[in-house]
């Protein structure tokens, strides 16, 4: 499943507010080959989308300060050159089947993180 | 007496006259006339007297003509029969005729009685089913109440009071109203319940029996009976009140109060049908404020259950998130290092490390929540130098303020001032205040720590240049659960447990926590006293939680 080494042209948006959880994530994202931008909350998400034009899927996590990841969803529908980027929720919330239901995404997956799913979804997107 | 008389002698009187007339007429107005037809004016005379008074009267007159035709006028033929027998069966006629009559007047006025009982109480019926219609058309308490003055002026009273049986057995006015708008300056005067502990009003005594009291004329001895001083004499005089009632609220076995009517200006006396009708309006009243009352009470009893139910979601929320956030970051560099990247060791090894203490600390903060909760949180208390622990809280924050460039101030002037306590918990007091302060303050700002006594006190000063707290979570800091950021959009983590823990862990060593901030921005500062160690605290004792009922 996995494509070590493999190079990627699109980059994977990772917006997470807890600095050890996104390093992390971005070190194995990254080991498996898969670029990665990095934004701290939902309202730093927006800006860095607006200069990346290569985003493949945007990783999305729930409870964060400034713009939360409902916000930002909100906000990425409204905006037609953002809106069509698949979005995983990645949370670590209880209930996150009902925290996503109303949100469109095409998956959640629920932290303590289950890898091997989460790198299949990434290859099917990037 | 007299007036009977004249009404029972009246009928006589008229068939006397009757006949003197007809005597008149037959002697000096027509006699030729009345030659042929001598009796006609007697004829008339028996008529009318029999119409007017009856068959008592007409056969006075009847008799009177008959006489004076025989023995007056010499008459002495058929024609003083024919008179005396068509009179007889005139008179017996119209005293059946007159019956009738009688009979169809006295029908006639119990007709127009019943007519004027049943228009009373249609109005009656009518009056109480709007009162029903106004009095449960909200379920809002004061404004039921205003309704029910309302209702009552003026279809029953000029001037109206309602008070209610409050907590503690005192009694408030909640309504008055008052037919004459011109009157309001003394009407303000009745606006207030006045106090009355020796029971000299009759509305305390209706109150305190649930038994109605009408009081037909309220005499002015009445009045200085029942007033309550000087000023309320003179408030009740001025106000003329003529006729009272006062009926109390009474609903599933409580009475909740009184409502007091009286009359002034109609100057109308109440009887038995006005005090039923008040009775009636106030048994409707009262179960519609009885309503309300339990209705608002069951509205803040669902508010409060989901106000709490959210709570519980929110903190499930939290804890789950805390939780499982290092556990995400120590599974993701894992599998790093078993990918066999060596590069990344480092980096890794201290996440998963810094990862696993942080979990440790959440759990202990846990399994401390509800030990506190089952009332089982222990402190094992000894005699201690207290700047010792709140230096080793100190070294423990240190690497972490300088990695965030926040400077720490420490100034432990205590002079190895003992307490009563326990090393671990009191460090751990210190440690929370601490990091807390750290948390909330940016970079280059700065904690203060500060220990001095007083007193018999020693004090723990924990003050920051932080963000500060709103005014309106200040209340709320000690509380569980309770942190001022909404979930979804906190910036900083935690389980919002630490003050919860340190609030109760400083009352079991027998001190307090005392928080002040001067609102966002303006940084905080959270005191800590504990009481120093006498000789007689000094032994070792093993402290649980001071009261196991006190909600946490």
């Amino acid at each position: 499943v996995t494509e070590s080494g493999g190079a990627h042209a699109h980059r994977v948006l990772l917006v997470e507010d807890d600095g050890d959880v996104r390093e992390a994530l971005a070190a194995v994202l990254e080991h498996e080959g898969y670029p990665v931008l990095e934004a701290q909350h939902g309202r730093d998400a927006l800006d860095k989308l607006r200069d990346a034009d290569d985003i493949c899927l945007i990783l999305l996590d729930l409870f964060m300060p400034t713009m939360n990841g409902w916000a930002f969803r909100e906000a990425q529908v409204k905006d037609p050159a953002i809106a069509d980027i698949p979005v995983v929720v990645v949370s670590a919330g209880a209930d996150l089947p009902r925290h996503v239901a109303k949100m469109g995404v095409v998956a959640a997956v629920a932290k303590p993180i289950d890898f091997d799913r989460l790198l299949r979804l990434v290859g099917q997107y990037c | 007496m007299r007036s009977v008389e004249r009404r029972r002698f009246f009928p006589y009187g008229v068939a006397v006259a009757s006949f003197l007339l007809a005597t008149a007429v037959r002697l000096w107005i027509a006699p030729g006339l009345l030659e042929r037809i001598p009796f006609a004016t007697f004829f008339l005379a028996t008529i009318v007297a029999a119409w007017v008074g009856g068959a008592g009267p007409g056969a006075l007159a009847l008799g009177l003509g008959a006489l004076t035709a025989r023995f007056g006028f010499g008459v002495v033929d058929t024609r003083l029969t024919a008179f005396v027998v068509v009179s007889t069966v005139v008179l017996v006629l119209s005293h059946v005729m007159r019956n009738a009559r009688i009979h169809a007047e006295l029908a006639g006025l119990e007709e127009l009685e019943a007519r004027r009982l049943a228009e009373a109480a249609r109005e009656r019926a009518a009056f109480l089913s709007d009162a029903n219609i106004a009095l449960t058309a909200s379920l809002d308490y004061d404004a039921t109440l205003a309704t029910l003055a309302n209702l009552v002026v003026p279809q029953i009273a000029d001037w109206c009071a309602v008070d209610v049986v409050e907590a503690g057995d005192t009694i408030r006015r909640v309504a008055v109203a008052h037919r004459d708008l011109a009157k309001t300056a003394l009407v303000d005067a009745t606006r207030v319940y006045p106090s009355d502990p020796e029971g000299r009003h009759p509305r305390t005594d209706v109150i305190r029996t649930g038994r109605s009291r009408l009081i037909v004329d309220v005499t002015p001895e009445r009045l200085e009976a029942m007033a309550l001083h000087d000023e309320h004499l003179r408030v009740m005089r001025e106000m003329g009140y003529v006729s009272a009632m006062i009926v109390a609220l009474v609903a599933r076995g409580r009475t909740l109060g009184a409502i007091t009517c009286a009359t002034m200006e109609s100057a109308r006396r109440y009887g038995s049908d006005d005090l039923a009708l008040l009775e009636d309006l106030a048994r409707r009243a009262a179960l519609a404020l009885d309503n309300a009352r339990l209705y608002r009470e069951a509205e803040s009893a669902r508010a409060e259950a989901e106000r709490a139910n959210r709570a519980k979601d929110d903190f499930l929320s939290v804890v789950s998130h805390e939780l499982k956030t290092p556990l995400a970051a120590t599974m993701g560099w894992l599998r790093v290092l078993r990918s066999g990247n060596g590069d990344s060791q480092p980096r890794a090894l201290d996440t998963i490390e810094r990862s696993m203490r942080l979990q440790g600390k959440l759990i202990d903060d846990l399994l401390d929540v509800s030990r506190m909760a089952a009332g089982q949180l222990h402190v094992d208390l000894r005699p201690l130098v207290l700047a010792e622990a709140v230096e080793a809280a100190v070294d423990v924050v240190r690497p972490e303020a300088a990695a965030k460039g926040v400077r720490l101030e420490v100034v432990l002037d205590s002079g190895g001032a003992v307490v009563a306590g326990d090393p671990d918990r009191l460090q751990q007091i210190a440690w929370n205040l601490l990091v807390n302060a750290v948390k909330f303050t940016p970079a280059s700002g700065v904690v203060q720590v500060r220990l001095a006594c007083a007193d018999g006190h020693a004090e723990l000063v924990v003050h920051d240049t932080g963000r500060g707290i709103p005014a309106a979570f200040l209340p709320h800091v000690f509380e569980r659960f309770r942190q001022a950021e909404p979930v979804a959009t906190r910036g900083k983590g935690g389980l919002g447990l630490g003050l919860a823990i340190t609030l109760h862990l400083v009352e079991l060593h027998g001190g307090r926590v005392d928080v002040a901030s001067d609102g966002e921005g303006a940084g905080s500062t959270f005191t800590v006293t504990l009481p120093l160690a006498t000789a007689d605290t000094a032994p070792a004792r093993d402290v649980t939680s001071l009261d196991q009922r006190r909600p946490l």
